[in-house]
């Protein structure tokens, strides 16, 4: 390596100065505040180490708030000393990258899903992912209806999901499980954990709506939303469900169609 | 619209209900926090442009990070324009501060060191933004809780010679002047004099918390009399920029809030100014 002169090495030393500065503080945010503490003076009678914990709490204050925030039923569901237990281990071992806190977390319900705290309420992890798209839809547009109930179409058409809807599949009653977030934690008693759901969540007139499908239903959309032609979509719901009337289809069709939630998806010329 | 004798409040989701009802409002416009409506269509969006079609809005940023040594998220500045053309704000501003490392974002206002490579990134960032968004922008002076043993200069020559350098404008917080003047020990009032008026876009009142040991600016309390003290002396010395009252926690109905505003009005429309009056320490 050339030797470099004096006055580059001070230009690069400086350089350096602020981007180290920053790696340090950032660090010291998540608890490795000894490096960083020798380059402060502290204020008012604080130590150094006081100092920096005002803002290492702070930032574990505000993820867990964001968190707390999306998920709100799955706190309910823990109760405060374990979500808080969880929440700091996930906070921990996930940094936060996008500058909107409402975008962290998206990984808190896998993370969830290999807890062992959270195996004792197995419906956790989807309880979580449910809330994650509640909040999604939460933020995008309305959708617009700009199918007419199948009337029109080609067997070879195709549709693509709007933003604003999304599909979700549980072995668990989550939305009902969801519903009773405010109340008493006794309420969950009178669910039957044993019924499984498929929900459809989107915005419609500035709300997010959550529709609960029938299974054949919940094939045929999701077979649409998959990308599939209406042809392909038929054998997909008929080898799922053999005895599916035309009128069921129809009706399942026009459902859709109402929701919004699919939009033609234009042929490339 | 004379923009000099504006005087308002921070736009909260607590007070939407309230707004949503049109009642008599006493504040002359609404401050956002910007990043509480970038990625969002939804009731908050809402609300922002229902607000924006009776009062001009000023758009708040905690993110834009102009500190950061690694630059400004690109991305996050696209989303601030779109805003921006979307809301026509009188006042685009942010933070004296950095948020952002490649480690990851702290969601907080993190100080800098106050040294010559800090000011000149905080210059270059400034100049990127300003460029980007076809428009001057305004940087609040923050609370901070440490002192960092590299700074080389003071931090009333680092923001001067920042507005100086960029033609950016200084967010006056006169609150966190109180807040670190009890934390570091100094005067509010030399630090005040040491901001020559003509870099001052805007001021910004609030309450602090006291916790063992320090003050801490949380937003969570009534205007202290120390800053109320603050504000008449710069508006006795002649300074009339538009006035934000801010409440973050523990926020009180919007009537109670409004209170303040009136308050600060009542100061801006003294006939009795005493010029270079010296406020209560």
């Amino acid at each position: 390596m050339p030797e470099r002169s004096s006055c580059e090495r001070t230009t690069l030393s400086t350089k350096r100065r602020l981007s180290e500065i920053q790696e340090l503080f950032f660090s010291a945010l998540r608890d490795e505040p000894e490096p960083f503490a020798t380059r402060i003076e502290p204020i008012a009678k604080l130590s150094p180490q006081e100092c920096i914990r005002i803002y290492s709490r702070g930032y574990s204050v505000r993820l867990t708030d964001a968190l707390g925030e999306t998920f709100d039923a799955t706190w309910w569901i823990l109760g405060d000393e374990d979500f808080f237990k969880l929440s700091g281990k996930y906070i921990y071992s996930t940094v936060s990258h996008c500058y909107d806190l409402s975008d962290y977390g998206y990984d808190f319900p896998k993370f969830l899903s290999r807890q062992a705290l959270a195996a004792e309420t197995p419906f956790l992890p989807d309880l979580a992912r449910f809330e994650w798209l509640f909040k999604e839809i939460f933020h995008k547009p309305n959708v617009k209806n700009e199918i007419d109930g199948g009337i029109g179409f080609a067997e070879n058409s195709r549709f693509i999901p709007s933003s604003s809807a999304k599909l979700l599949s549980s072995r668990y009653p989550i939305y009902d499980i969801w519903k009773l977030r405010s109340g008493p934690i006794e309420e969950l008693s009178k669910i039957d954990l044993s019924t499984s759901q498929n929900l459809l969540i989107y915005k419609q007139e500035s709300q997010v709506r959550v529709r609960m499908l029938d299974a054949d239903e919940y094939i045929f959309m999701r077979a649409l939303f998959n990308g599939n032609s209406i042809s392909a979509t038929l054998d997909i719901a008929l080898e799922a469900s053999p005895n599916i009337t035309p009128d069921r289809i129809r009706q399942i069709f026009s459902d859709i169609a109402q929701a919004g939630v699919l939009l033609p998806k234009l042929e490339e010329a | 619209m004379i923009l000099n004798s504006l005087v308002g409040v921070g736009l909260r989701p607590a007070h939407y209900p309230h707004l949503e009802n049109s009642p008599q409002i006493h504040s002359n416009f609404f401050e956002a926090i910007s990043e509480n409506y970038m990625n969002t269509e939804g009731r908050p969006l809402e609300m922002l442009l229902k607000v924006r079609s009776h009062f001009p809005v000023a758009l708040h940023g905690v993110s834009l990070s102009i500190g950061s040594d690694q630059g400004i998220d690109k991305e996050y500045l696209k989303k601030l324009k779109i805003l921006v053309e979307r809301t026509d704000p009188i006042i685009v501003s942010d933070h004296i501060c950095w948020s952002r490392s490649p480690s990851g974002n702290s969601h907080d206002l993190l100080p800098l060191p106050i040294t010559h490579e800090a000011l000149q990134r905080v210059t270059a960032n400034i100049d990127l933004v300003q460029d980007f968004l076809g428009r001057q922008i305004l940087l609040e002076n923050i609370s901070y809780y440490l002192r960092f043993k590299e700074n080389e200069i003071t931090e009333t020559d680092f923001v001067v010679e920042m507005c100086k350098k960029t033609g950016c404008k200084i967010l006056l917080d006169l609150n966190n002047i109180h807040v670190n003047s009890v934390n570091h020990g100094f005067d509010p009032v030399s630090f005040v004099n040491e901001i020559p008026p003509e870099i001052v876009g805007q001021i910004h009142l609030a309450g602090p918390s006291q916790e063992e040991g320090y003050l801490f600016d949380t937003h969570a309390s009534h205007v202290p009399d120390e800053v109320w003290s603050l504000f008449k002396y710069v508006t006795d010395k002649g300074l009339r920029v538009p006035v934000i009252v801010e409440w973050d926690e523990d926020i009180p109905d919007f009537e109670e809030l409004e209170k303040e505003v009136l308050s600060a009005r009542k100061i801006l429309l003294r006939k009795d100014n005493v010029v270079h009056e010296t406020p209560a320490q």
